[in-house]
């Protein structure tokens, strides 16, 4: 809508100067060509006054008197102007020329001519100039005039383009003091010292920010209650289970406790993968920090060799020293999810690595199992990062899925790029690339 | 041995302190947050057994007041898995070990016997895992029956890898334990340990983390 309403603006000054500019160059123009006719109407009127008056005297003694050159020069000396010129004629005759007169007249085209006729009507007096005589002075008088406003003016523009940058700092550092804040800080911002113009804007976006704090708040309290009230009931079911006097029951009954047992398992870690998700949306905005990348590998490789080795199988590691702007929960999640799915899927050995190479920190995490045929690869990521399709919920407790919706969403956020390949040994190869590591 | 159970879950609290009983604990279990407090304050207690999420009060309050007032009961957090932060937070608070929720029965138990064994310092007891039976009182090593003669160190090692069965001791907290902060702290000499340990013992029972640590599995 605003868009179509008012020119799109990149910047604030530049509009307001380039609106002005204009206006004060249109004023400019009326004003000069304005100063340049009135100074041509005066001008020439003086001088028509002028010369007339001029032939009009000349005619005048020459009719009283025999015309010679010498009363001439009189006359004409009496008149102040030298370059003016007179000719006398009578009766188609040239009388008396002076010196600086034309051969030929041509009406008013290259002199400028006035007329008089003496009073005896015997004797006709031309007294004239050059035109562009005319024109210069009329020129030398405008420019005198207009000169100085020139100047005005561009003094003006000078002085209103510090006035607006003055004037727009409140703005500047309103918008400093926006992008200079962190992503997760919603504290409101100082109504103090504001001019009353922006206060508004202030005031919707502290509004803003509190009612997004408050939401957030909600929701982290929901997450963390969400994730209280599912896991107390699976816990309690497992620990109960883990109670049962086991040297009583026969075979089978072993074996369905085992299941039940692995289902118990199998819905505790998909409520704690949901829950890590939720609670990855809601915290979203909490500030980065520097995290030591091989630190959060290690710490989580720890946590998980106890299930590696329980299901017969290792983890190799190959840690370089990386560091990197973020959460480390995001790191935690999105390399736990990794080796989760890597640890239930390989044959015997689990390789994860990490290495800062040319700024950009590398995490690879593969297996030796399967595999995944090149073809299914993308459409499984990007099927569960849209995460849209109801009926994968069920297949992903039993397989990657849900760990990896996790690993796209985490990585989306870490702008880190995952890309899913095959592994030397044959089974899936995930490598995370994270640009601008901490050198 | 008196433990205090401080846990507000019914079938939860039923479960631990039954099996805690089977391990001839006598436990009391407390429903709520101040009541463990109180109780607490009346001491008496070899080992304390807390949930962090606590209706009432917050187990790291509690914590945080155990540790107040100079009391050094041994107390086992219970915590969600991804409840990273109150799990550390936990530990700096004083916590002496921790389990991650839902959490094996077999695994509590093991520590909270290892808890209050190191607090009471009862020295007649045997850890005994997979042929490997470890006696603290004679601080001797059996390994299917045959006596193994292990140097101090390597004992020390191996004890600390079986109060930990099942989870990854780093190597910092083995040079922590065996020569302090700092003191010999090399990588290099502790693998030269787990090597001739392990030699003794069986490759199986002491896998590596490599780079990270060790593990009795």
């Amino acid at each position: 809508m605003t868009g179509r309403l008012l020119p799109t603006v990149r910047s604030l000054r530049s509009l307001l100067m380039r609106e002005i500019v204009a206006a004060l160059a249109a004023v400019w123009i009326f004003a000069s060509g304005f100063i340049l006719f009135s100074t041509w109407y005066d001008v020439h009127h003086s001088y028509i006054d002028q010369l007339s008056l001029l032939a009009n005297t000349v005619a005048t003694v020459l009719d009283s008197e025999t015309p010679t050159n010498d009363t001439l020069e009189k006359t004409l000396l009496s008149q102040r102007n030298p370059n003016y010129f007179v000719i006398v004629r009578s009766a188609d005759k040239t009388l008396i020329r002076t010196e600086n007169s034309p051969q030929e007249l041509d009406g008013n085209g290259y002199w400028f001519l006035e007329k008089a006729v003496s009073p005896s009507g015997k004797i006709e007096v031309y007294a004239g100039l050059r035109r562009g005589e005319l024109w210069e002075i009329v020129f030398s008088v405008a420019l005198s005039s207009a000169a100085p406003m020139s100047l005005g003016v561009a003094a003006t523009l000078f002085l209103l383009h510090n006035a607006l940058r003055r004037g727009l700092r409140p703005l500047t550092s309103l918008s400093g003091q926006l992008a200079g804040r962190n992503p997760g800080a919603l504290a409101p911002l100082p109504t103090k010292d504001t001019p009353e113009e922006l206060v508004p804007v202030i005031d919707a976006l502290n509004d803003l920010f509190l009612r997004l704090t408050s939401a957030l708040d909600k929701e982290r309290r929901f997450v963390a209650d969400a994730s209280h009230e599912l896991r107390t009931p699976l816990t309690a079911i497992r620990a109960q289970l883990d109670t049962i006097d086991k040297s009583n029951l026969d075979e089978a009954s072993l074996a369905a406790l085992g299941r039940v047992r692995q289902g118990v398992d199998r819905a505790a870690r998909l409520v704690s993968q949901l829950l890590a998700l939720a609670r990855a949306d809601a915290e979203m905005l909490a500030p980065p920090v520097e995290v030591s990348v091989d630190g959060v590998l290690a710490a989580v490789a720890s946590e998980l060799y106890p299930q590696a080795v329980r299901a017969g199988k290792e983890i190799d590691l190959e840690l370089s020293p990386v560091r990197f702007f973020g959460r480390p929960e995001d790191f935690e999640m999105m390399v736990g999810n990794l080796l989760e799915n890597a640890i239930r899927h390989a044959r015997t050995t689990v390789v994860m690595t990490c290495e800062t190479i040319e700024g950009a920190a590398r995490i690879i995490v593969e297996d030796d199992g399967p595999g995944v045929p090149a073809e299914e690869r993308e459409a499984l990521f990007e099927r569960f990062r849209r995460g849209s399709k109801r009926a994968d919920l069920s297949g992903a407790i039993q397989g990657a899925g849900l760990g990896l919706s996790i690993v796209s969403s985490v990585a989306q956020r870490l702008g880190a790029q995952v890309d899913l390949a095959a592994s030397q040994a044959g089974g899936l190869r995930v490598t995370v690339v994270l640009r601008q590591a901490v050198s | 041995m008196k433990a205090l159970l401080i846990e507000d879950d019914e079938l939860v609290g039923d479960a631990i302190a039954r099996s805690l009983a089977a391990d001839h604990v006598n436990v009391d279990w407390i429903r709520d947050g101040e009541e463990g407090e109180t109780a607490l304050r009346a001491g008496g207690f070899d080992l304390v057994v807390l949930d962090l999420g606590l209706p009432g009060m917050d187990g790291l309050d509690i914590l945080r007041s155990i540790r107040g007032r100079g009391d050094h009961v041994p107390v086992l957090i219970l915590t969600a898995r991804d409840g990273i932060s109150d799990r550390i937070r936990g530990l700096d608070l004083g916590a002496d070990d921790y389990v991650l929720k839902p959490f094996d029965m077999d695994e509590l138990r093991a520590r909270a016997r290892a808890l209050a064994r190191r607090a009471t310092g009862r020295l007649n007891d045997v850890i005994s895992n997979n042929g490997l039976t470890i006696d603290l009182q004679a601080h001797s090593v059996k390994l299917e029956g045959e006596a193994l003669s292990l140097p101090a160190q390597e004992f020390k090692l191996l004890l600390h890898l079986a109060e930990n069965r099942g989870r990854v001791v780093s190597k910092e907290q083995i040079a922590e334990l065996l020569y302090g902060w700092g003191e010999g702290a090399e990588s290099n000499t502790i693998e030269v340990l787990v090597s001739a340990l392990r030699r003794k013992v069986g490759a199986e029972r002491i896998r590596t983390l490599r780079s990270v640590g060790y593990m009795m599995p």
